[in-house]
């Protein structure tokens, strides 16, 4: 158990817990200077009273439901990618309309079953955030990864040229960033959540 | 100014200001909220109802820290050193390396990379490999595998046949560098099915454990097993293999069926690749 360090007021003596902005005691205020507002315990602890553990918990929880926003942002991404990739390859000078190369329609199924896990990830993190979470970032990692070993490849034969495909010259963008961080961020919150509700079953 | 133990810790929202009577160390119920100075009841002494943010008391009661989410971590961390290694296989194949040399050499870095992390995490691993299970599942995991096995080549007939998915024969660049068969089961049966059961059903389905239901572990680890298998067309019986084996390391709680299945599974790809009994068909890792 941890201590929280106290302040007196210097209106009545009483003691109040860092960070107070008014006594508990006499309601006067306290003197500034230090940061206001309630104090809300770090992330590797949790509040013991039932109401405390209710806030934490509806916080934790807040923050695992944004791994749904990531995940539908990349299942909207890949879609569109999937669309936009099917009507270049029906474009591309010399082909004939209908009628797409192996090779083409292996990549797309490949993308449209990536496309589709995505979808399934959303609907799955609307229920239960925490177990989709971890394989949207993993999935989600991997391509990335394969994306830069692609880009890198192609890099290399081109003797230092950017290659095609990709965000950026190494096939990692902002937005991949953000997306991991977002996935990153809600799994821990997700399993500190799932902590939290362990420990309230244990009744500790 | 002394550092005081905050107040004793409430079993509820409602406690009495009685409860802190008892305490006796404990300083008075509070009257005014700490944030924003409105009166309280005294009655209500957790959260205000005038801020109703989340507010001082409930949030300031003395902290009791969270096991940290270390298993899981290491699960997801142990996931990103394979991806790693395929990475490097990857580039070093790119780059003009012998095939079968840079296996050999990847299998190896792995293997001694998941017998370190299992020393690591021994506290999650040690009671499945102290455990043998009922003697019964041995069989079983033998039939598993030619289920599995069954359920691949069909998966993969139809792939190849309907959607002329190309294949490829793992054995031979093997064969083809004059490599037998006795070196084909140690690299691609045995050196799999000890290694990705320890590190799949091993550290990564326990760690999950510690914060998921058995369904949803079985599920995210038998995901990560397909994912890292880096091959789209295969993610299908690679899912139904890995949910298998994850089924079979939360039913038996040993991790020796799923090391029996597994290589089972992949001897059996190696030795109808090597014989050709139905030419034509390849068959699945």
């Amino acid at each position: 158990m941890t201590q929280v360090t106290m302040q007196s007021c210097p209106h009545c003596g009483a003691q109040n817990p860092w960070g107070s902005t008014f006594c508990s005691s006499c309601g006067k205020a306290l003197p500034t200077g230090m940061p206001s507002g309630p104090r809300v315990v770090g992330a590797k602890d949790f509040a013991t009273t039932a109401a405390g553990q209710k806030l934490q918990g509806d916080e934790l929880r807040k923050t695992a439901k944004k791994a749904a926003g990531a995940l539908l942002a990349v299942a909207i991404l890949q879609t569109l990618g999937v669309g936009l990739l099917f009507v270049l390859l029906q474009n591309l000078p010399g082909a004939r309309r209908g009628a797409l190369p192996q090779a083409a329609q292996i990549l797309i199924g490949a993308q449209v079953g990536v496309a589709v896990i995505f979808w399934g990830l959303w609907f799955w993190a609307r229920v239960s955030p925490l177990p989709a979470a971890i394989v949207g970032l993993v999935l989600y990692a991997t391509l990335v990864t394969i994306n830069v070993v692609t880009s890198v490849s192609q890099m290399s034969q081109n003797n230092g040229k950017p290659g095609g495909g990709g965000f950026g010259g190494i096939g990692i963008g902002w937005l991949d960033i953000i997306i991991i961080a977002v996935l990153v961020r809600a799994i821990s919150a997700g399993a500190t959540h799932r902590k939290l509700m362990q420990q309230q079953a244990a009744g500790i | 100014m002394p550092a005081v133990s905050a107040a004793p810790v409430e079993p509820t929202s409602y406690a009495a200001p009685a409860s802190q009577a008892q305490a006796g160390t404990g300083p008075a119920p509070p009257r005014f909220c700490n944030t924003c100075g409105a009166p309280l009841h005294p009655d209500w002494v957790d959260a205000c109802p005038h801020c109703a943010a989340r507010h001082a008391r409930a949030l300031q009661a003395p902290a009791a820290s969270i096991a940290k989410n270390t298993p899981i971590n290491s699960a997801i961390a142990l996931y990103f050193a394979f991806l790693g290694a395929s990475v490097v296989m990857m580039i070093a194949i790119f780059a003009g390396a012998n095939a079968v040399t840079t296996d050999f050499v990847i299998s190896a870095l792995c293997s001694v990379l998941v017998v370190a992390w299992c020393v690591v995490a021994r506290r999650d691993v040690a009671p499945a490999l102290a455990r043998s299970g009922n003697p019964l599942w041995y069989p079983a995991a033998i039939g598993g595998a030619v289920a599995t096995f069954t359920i691949a080549s069909i998966a993969l007939f139809l792939l190849s046949h309907l959607l002329h998915v190309p294949q490829l024969r793992m054995t031979d660049e093997f064969v083809h560098q004059g490599y037998r068969l006795p070196t084909l089961i140690l690299c691609i049966a045995v050196q799999p099915g000890v290694i990705e059961e320890l590190a799949f059903r091993g550290v990564i389905l326990t760690g999950l454990q510690h914060v998921l239901s058995p369904w949803e572990s079985i599920f995210v680890s038998a995901l990560m097993f397909m994912i890292i298998h880096l091959s789209v067309p295969s993610f299908p019986h690679l899912f139904v293999i890995g949910m298998a084996l994850g089924w079979l390391r939360v039913q038996t709680g040993s991790l020796y069926p799923g090391m029996l299945l597994h290589f089972t599974h992949n001897l059996l790809c190696v030795v109808f690749e090597l014989w050709r009994p139905f030419d034509g068909i390849t068959f699945p890792w």
